[in-house]
């Protein structure tokens, strides 16, 4: 009997790994040995970099040079500059230089600046020259400190405009953080600095939080956020909300837990709120449900005009797409190059870092998906371009993925730079017909 | 009889070992593997999503339990680290902070703090219901 059930069990398998095998020369993902990821048919992998630190966002300027943010200061700083002076497709000047550890990395202007957790800063670029000679000058200053979300992102519009990401110093605007069923301030004092993007004057040094404005706000935490020339618009994707299972158990089974909520792609609308702590968007129902804080049961749709609590806004906007929950958004990048097909002029890269919080189920996300999207709408479905980066699957834990992409660039000829935040690797990608 | 670990880092807080031996003393045989499962099923409820399953936590964001400094520390503070949370602070190098536990019950919270002092590596004395007890009534 058993050995029946084996013989089963092993012609299942059989049929199930052809299954897999089919699917996957079906999707033609190219493997590229040495660079260790996947990518879409014609894409080629090259590693630009290793072992540079915790990197966060990359930036290249017009010459080449590459600039990486780190989240922990490599040999006291916490910037890395990096320039292939071969040509050869690889790295061979690395120099560390700023003393503060961030996220936010950008070039305007003739300047780099960059996004520490509780300020911007600048630093002038001088022609030819890797590394900056003068000291950092404040751009803004004094944003509240957090220990959660407190990454500054940042974003410019071309216009002298900078936005800066100030995400939600909590996960859920709970009276008690992360806490059981512990309701939610009605309404939430956390919005009046936080959960929102900034927007302030790019070019003005020595400004406080108060000399900018709220630009869009209820957004939770938005790490990926680019500003799109094609509409002329700001972009971001959201990291969901954490924890439905835990806190609301009663309403959220595992499976929900894992799921929910999806990772929100809005094209912002200022003034208005996108939704956090008061709502979240349910990818499954295509729905956005009332937070179980504030008297949500995961069935209850929230639409304009339903009561959340006196003196709470209830109108809030739709996603242009949602991606599965928690794969966690940590850079955006409109490409506007003219190496890669047409199809990734309309639309964006996304870099998932990869999930914590959908144990116990196997965490996912851990790719680069492009969303191609036009004017705020969907033109299709998400597809993934980069993949293989967690070396494991399933898997269990964060800690075990061999790389998280974590950050996105785009060169000036046109090839796409992902930087890895485990081991500091940074990836070329570039495009060839066949 | 006090378990060797006590005898040989002569431990000053005799309390602690008393403890520890009186749950040695309790916890002979087939009883150890009984006594350590009950603190799992609590863990995978209240813990796992942050510390995850191995207790390796989430680099830059949970801590790691094992080899924990508090989690395999001296048994008075990790149980009113738990009781009480880690707070706010924006001192630390983790990014969530963890609520507090005083919800649980002494019996829950010990099982929970054996758990986690006796897997993932961890070779920490277990935590009687009576040490939760105590703890609570100093606070």
């Amino acid at each position: 009997m058993q050995s029946m059930f084996e013989s089963i069990r092993t012609i299942m398998g059989r049929v199930a790994i052809g299954f897999i095998v089919t699917l996957c020369a079906a999707c033609g993902f190219t493997q590229s040995a040495a660079a260790e990821i996947s990518l879409r048919p014609g894409f080629q992998a090259q590693v630009f970099a290793e072992g540079v630190g915790s990197a966060r966002h990359i930036v290249v300027n017009e010459n080449g040079d590459v600039y990486v943010a780190l989240r922990r200061q490599t040999n006291g700083s916490g910037i890395v500059a990096l320039r292939d002076t071969t040509g050869d497709g690889e790295a061979d000047v690395i120099k560390y230089f700023g003393d503060l550890r961030g996220t936010g990395i950008d070039i305007f202007d003739g300047y780099l600046y960059f996004g520490a957790d509780d300020r911007v800063v600048r630093f002038k670029l001088t022609p030819g020259e890797l590394v900056p000679k003068s000291k950092a000058e404040v751009i803004v200053g004094g944003f509240p400190r957090q220990r959660q979300h407190a990454a500054k992102s940042i974003a410019f519009d071309g216009k002298g405009g900078l936005y800066v990401n100030v995400g939600a110093p909590s996960n859920a605007c709970q009276e008690k953080a992360r806490t059981r069923r512990s309701p939610g301030l009605a309404p939430c004092p956390q919005l009046e600095r936080q959960a929102a993007i900034w927007k302030f004057n790019a070019r003005i040094p020595g400004q406080s939080q108060a000399d900018g404005t709220r630009y869009a706000h209820g957004i939770r935490n938005a790490v990926a956020l680019d500003w799109n020339p094609v509409d002329d618009a700001l972009y971001f994707a959201q990291h969901g909300r954490d924890q439905l299972g835990y806190l609301f158990g009663t309403l959220y089974n595992d499976e929900q837990n894992a799921a929910l909520p999806g990772e929100e792609i809005h094209k912002a609308r200022p003034g208005k709120s996108h939704g956090w702590p008061y709502s979240y968007y349910d990818p499954i129902q295509s729905a956005r449900m009332l937070a179980p804080e504030y008297g949500g049961d995961g069935k209850l749709v929230l639409t304009s005009g339903t009561t959340v609590n006196d003196g709470v806004e209830n109108d809030h906007a739709s996603p242009v797409t949602a991606l599965p929950g928690h794969w966690a958004p940590n850079d955006m990048l409109f490409y506007q190059g003219r190496q890669f097909p047409a199809e990734y002029s309309r639309g964006a890269f996304v870099a998932f870092h990869g999930s914590w919080n959908r144990a116990p189920l196997p965490q996912r996300g851990y790719n680069v998906t492009f969303v191609p999207m036009v004017d705020g709408r969907s033109l299709a479905e998400p597809f993934v371009f980069a993949d293989g980066f967690k070396g494991a699957d399933p898997l269990a834990s964060p800690r075990d993925a061999k790389y998280r992409p974590m950050g996105l660039a785009q060169t000036p000829d046109g090839a796409l730079m992902i930087a890895d935040s485990v081991q500091g690797r940074i990836w070329r990608i570039t495009y060839a017909a066949e | 009889m006090l378990p060797n670990k006590c005898r040989k880092r002569r431990l000053k807080a005799t309390r602690l070992c008393l403890l520890a031996a009186f749950a040695f003393h309790r916890m002979t045989g087939a009883a150890w593997a009984e006594n350590l499962t009950p603190g799992q099923a609590p863990y995978a409820e209240h813990c796992l999503s942050c510390h995850q399953a191995d207790g390796g936590g989430v680099p830059f964001v949970n801590p790691a339990l094992a080899g924990g400094v508090i989690t395999t520390g001296p048994s008075d503070l990790l149980i009113g680290f738990v009781l009480a949370g880690s707070g706010d602070s924006t001192d630390g190098e983790w990014e969530n902070p963890m609520p507090g536990f005083a919800h649980l019950d002494d019996k829950a919270l010990a099982a929970i703090l054996t758990y986690v002092r006796t897997s993932f590596g961890n070779k920490a004395a277990p935590i009687d219901a009576s040490e939760v007890a105590a703890a609570r009534a100093q606070k």
